[in-house]
């Protein structure tokens, strides 16, 4: 049923006869006796009296429009008109002949444009505290003024808009708002946005005198050499990384207009810049491929022994291999990381543009050369004619290098990462809540017991 | 029968339907307002109305006042040695108003509609439910102060009108803007504040009398039964101020006395800073009901603050009109609550009048808003926004955060802030969730608004068919039921000073206090007074008493005219 059928009427209906309609429906669902009914009511009533009234108002900005075409107006008036009284003053001995006081609104809003803050906060007070505004039509037009000045003018702080709000009783918690929520969300938006560049810049004033306060701000924002950002960023504690990641997020998803407004460029790989979450990556692959290396080799003969258990100890004996493969490769990391400058130096020449990623990425000493040793023992591990030997160690190495990169590399997902995740997530979805019903695994159980007998036995049979 | 009453601040009233207009009922005193205060005689006995407020310093250990702003608080007024709450200061307030109303009604009375500030809160109208319970009154419905206005004005208006209610009370503020058609009243919408009336501007006149004084040169202020005389004697010179330009503060104490000459324009300078308070919740009234001042057709003021021409003055300017004055700003909200209880009993001499209301304030739930791929917690998800008409059923939709959360907890709050920090606490309400993903629980959370301005809340999981109703039990200031037995059971043990007795109370204890404020000649005067009073008590004679309280009566309202 419309909203309209349940008032019983055409859907053309005047407000008036809405309402009346309204208020013969109200006497049978009255709201203290059938509150449900009421609400139907009531939700049909707001509805209809919506479309009415908005159809009304288009028809009047109809007329509107055609009637201010032929009586063209010479400039729209920036001054507060006073508005007329209902009823002229002199009845209720309040002096009506007071005048608007000084300075004027076209003064005032100059000095706003010009920021100039505290002659535009004085006048504001004059202004509230004159009898002249006490007329709420007066009042209200007074403060819709102030709030057009406020979203035309630029370059106000935020802490002149909270004077502003102090001044004029602007509070969001009372819900005393000059106007819709979403015109003074706006303005609010904009403070934020200019308190968080002010936090910025901060920031970086700060970076620029001590060089020890400000560094995530700076590793984002300031525009310096890859040498000085690989050193900047290899100075970095956890502390330091999670600022960097909050900031660079704020500007990414709130406010991207800022470091535009500060005349700064943020680094567009920040997520390349975090430290890698986790090797697991590079784990897994030395694993498995010296594994393999090992493996084929005892099977093609080089190493003569019990093929089988050999086949089983490797890969457990390539565990503690890989471990202290790791713990030799941290001490290398920080040898690397003193001639971080070099590093850079060397890699911007010699490694692809793609892996070096401005110094966020593979570096020559630090990531590339440990990469040899690996190569070197799937080299001296596989036994079979040279070619398998020179393609071992070349497979390897190129493993260790993509993986490492996958590492270091943040931000981007790879396709067969987005995969992995997606099964992952399908999977999630199956139903493994109902495992938590102990009966219901005890029957599964049974039933696979069961399955696996009768398929024994029938083979026996 | 239904009584209505208007249990306010600094006053009460009642009254009821008589079947063609809502009477006010006197008290035992032949008054038709009570003061709004209780406390214990010296025998330990019940008394409420004007013998409490005479011995409010004198005794300022057996007696309470202003208890409307505790009401749904914890707060607890010591009284000959026994804690109470608000609510059951309330209570042995109506208990004495109920009495009352059946001596003048000649019918026992078990119902009540009372009437609220329409900007009460949640926890301060279950207080005012509560403590109708206490008194052994069945509520029947709470009216909203300006509503109940608007109904009397109505009554008397058949036609289409829009109308500002402007509701100054002692404790309270109030702005509701109703629309009157085809035996509608609609409430459009209510603002107000709950901490401004006029025992502000009492409490401002007793700083500035202090401040001029010296505070050194005077005996402790702050002591009870010191502040109560300040307080009496500031809203005194307020009241003279409405007619005259100048009054004198006086204080006398031990062979002392402390003058002040007050005139109308310190006044206005000392009330300017309440002045500007009462314009913010009647711009949002407007704002919310998308009513321009010049569509309203008439400003109806309320409550006796209205009474002083600094107020007047002031509604008249902001709306550049003159209010309406015919009502009796004290009565008018007593009269809609009488004509709301006619009409919960559908008395047949009255038209059909539908009256609807809405909730002031905006109801909600907190949350937490994803900012990149971080959440931050403590904003606020409206679900029954401010002015919604009620009764009012919303729902919204909530999912879980985290993965394998096995408990949502929504903290309930009221306010209209973004962040729920500023906002006011309700209560929480917990529901159990099977483990999932994070995201993957949706809760539908429903509020709903009753018509007396009770909240409900109410969580279903759609996933497992569960439901869970809130008892705000984190709430200090709303009792629990088995308190409510206890502390009825306390109330219900308290004798009641004998009615009979009463004028003779009340004289004697204005004697006791007129005495303690006077000195020399004038002290001596009232102890003649009181002695021969006393005596004229002693003989036990109807007849001489009688006479002896008309005179004597005569005498104090001439030696209080001459001080």
């Amino acid at each position: 049923m419309s909203h309209w059928q349940m008032l019983g009427l055409a859907p053309d209906a005047d407000e008036r006869s809405i309402k009346r309609a309204y208020a013969r429906l109200l006497k049978v669902h009255r709201p203290d006796e059938n509150p449900d009914e009421f609400q139907r009511l009531r939700q049909a009533y707001e509805a209809t009296l919506a479309e009415a009234q908005w159809r009304a108002q288009v028809d009047d900005e109809g007329s509107y429009v055609s009637l201010d075409v032929s009586g063209s107006t010479a400039d729209s008036p920036t001054v507060v008109q006073a508005p007329a009284l209902a009823i002229s003053l002199d009845d209720i001995d309040v002096p009506t002949s007071i005048s608007p006081p000084q300075p004027s609104l076209d003064q005032m809003q100059q000095w706003l444009v010009e920021g100039r803050d505290r002659q535009v906060m004085d006048a504001l007070r004059v202004w509230l505290a004159s009898d002249w505004l006490l007329p709420f039509e007066r009042r209200q037009q007074f403060e819709l003024s102030v709030l057009d000045w406020l979203e035309s003018a630029e370059g106000w702080s935020p802490a002149f808009f909270d004077g502003v709000c102090k001044v004029m009783g602007w509070d969001e918690a009372q819900a005393t708002l000059p106007c819709e929520y979403w015109r003074w969300d706006r303005l609010i938006r904009r403070c934020e946005a200019q308190a968080f560049a002010e936090s910025v810049r901060a920031d970086l004033t700060r970076f620029e005198t001590d060089k020890v306060y400000g560094q995530p701000a700076a590793l984002l924002l300031k525009a310096m050499a890859d040498g000085d950002r690989r050193e900047l960023a290899d100075g970095f504690d956890g502390g330091d990384w999670q600022r960097f990641a909050q900031l660079a997020q704020a500007i990414e998803y709130q406010y991207p207009e800022v470091p535009g407004q500060l005349g700064l460029q943020p680094v567009d790989n920040w997520r390349d810049w975090l430290p890698p979450t986790s090797y697991r990556g590079i784990y897994l692959f030395l694993w498995v491929a010296l594994s393999v290396v090992l493996i084929t080799s005892v099977f093609t003969g080089l190493i003569r022994k019990d093929g089988l258990s050999s086949a089983v100890i490797m890969p457990v004996l390539m565990i503690a291999v890989n471990w202290v493969g790791m713990k030799a490769y941290g001490i290398w990391a920080l040898v690397a990381v003193t001639a971080a400058r070099l590093d850079v130096l060397l890699s911007q020449w010699l490694v692809p543009r793609r892996w070096y990623r401005q110094g966020a990425g593979l570096l020559l000493l630090r990531h590339i050369l440990p990469g040899a040793a690996p190569a070197f023992l799937a080299y001296i591990w596989s036994g079979g004619p040279a070619w398998l030997r020179w393609g071992s160690a070349v497979a390897v190495f190129l493993g260790v290098l993509y993986f490492t990169n996958q590492a270091l590399s943040g931000g981007k997902v790879s396709i067969w990462a987005r995969a992995w995740r997606a099964v992952k997530l399908r999977v999630g979805r199956l139903p493994w809540h109902t495992l938590q019903h102990p009966g219901l695994v005890v029957v599964i159980v049974v039933l696979v017991m069961a399955a696996t007998v009768y398929w024994r036995m029938k083979g026996v049979a | 029968m239904i009584i209505g009453i208007d249990l306010g601040t600094t006053n009460s009233l009642v009254a009821a339907w008589d079947g063609e207009h809502a009477r006010l009922l006197p008290n035992a005193l032949g008054n038709l307002l009570t003061p709004s205060v209780v406390g214990l005689d010296d025998d330990g006995q019940l008394i409420a109305g004007d013998i409490a407020r005479e011995r409010l310093h004198t005794h300022p250990h057996l007696t309470a006042s202003l208890f409307k702003r505790y009401m749904g608080s914890a707060r607890e007024t010591l009284l000959g040695g026994r804690a109470y709450r608000a609510e059951e200061l309330s209570a042995m307030l109506l208990r004495s108003l109920k009495a009352d109303a059946e001596r003048a009604l000649g019918v026992p009375v078990l119902e009540a509609v009372i009437s609220v500030p329409a900007y009460f809160s949640d926890a301060q109208r279950k207080a005012t439910r509560i403590a109708g319970e206490l008194a052994g009154l069945k509520v029947e419905k709470l009216i909203n102060e300006p509503t109940a206005a608007a109904l009397a004005y109505g009554l008397q208006q058949r036609d289409e009108a829009t109308f500002l209610v402007f509701d100054l009370g002692g404790g309270t503020f109030d702005v509701s803007i109703l629309e009157l058609f085809e035996g509608v009243m609609e409430v459009r919408a209510s603002a107000g504040d709950n901490f401004l009336g006029g025992e502000d501007f009492d409490d401002r006149l007793v700083e500035h009398f202090i401040a001029s004084i010296g505070a050194a040169d005077l005996p402790d202020t702050s002591q009870p039964g010191m502040a109560q005389r300040l307080r009496r004697e500031a809203q005194r010179v307020r009241h003279a101020l409405g007619q005259a330009p100048v009054a004198r503060f006086v204080l006398r104490e031990q062979a002392r006395e402390w003058c002040l000459e007050v005139t109308q324009s310190d006044l206005a300078n000392i009330a300017q800073p309440l002045m500007d308070r009462l314009r913010a919740p009647i711009e949002r009234a407007l704002r919310d009901a998308r009513i321009k001042v010049a569509d309203l057709d008439e400003i109806l003021l309320v409550g006796g603050t209205t009474r002083m021409p600094l107020v007047r003055k002031l509604v008249a300017t902001l709306f550049g009109r003159i209010p309406a004055m015919q009502l009796n700003p004290d009565e008018v909200v007593a009269q809609g609550a009488a004509i709301q209880a006619a009409l919960k009993a559908r008395h047949a001499s009255l038209e059909e009048v539908v009256l609807t209301d809405v909730c002031p304030y905006t109801l909600g739930i907190e949350t937490s808003v994803q900012l990149g791929n971080q959440y931050q917690s403590g904003h606020y998800l409206p679900i029954i926004e401010r002015n919604t008409v009620v009764p009012v059923s919303r729902s919204r939709n909530v999912s879980t955060l985290s993965d394998n959360q096995k408990v949502v907890r929504l903290g309930i709050y009221q306010g209209e802030s973004r962040l729920v920090a500023n906002n006011i606490f309700l209560g929480e309400l917990e529901i159990p969730v099977p483990p999932r993903k994070a995201g993957e629980i949706t809760l539908d959370v429903r509020f709903t608004y009753d018509n007396n301005g009770l909240l409900e809340a109410q969580v279903h999981l759609p996933i497992n068919g569960e439901t869970r109703r809130l008892v705000i039990e984190n709430n200090p200031g709303v009792l629990a039921p088995e308190e409510i037995a206890r502390r009825l059971a306390a109330l219900e043990a308290l004798k009641v000073h004998p009615r009979d007795q009463q004028v003779n109370t009340l004289l004697l204890a204005r004697l006791d206090r007129l005495y303690q404020e006077s000195l020399g000649d004038g002290r001596d005067h009232i102890a003649a007074l009181a002695n021969h009073f006393q005596q004229m008590l002693d003989t036990q004679d109807e007849h001489r008493i009688r006479e002896a309280r008309g005179d004597i009566n005569l005498r104090l309202a001439h030696f209080e005219m001459e001080r």
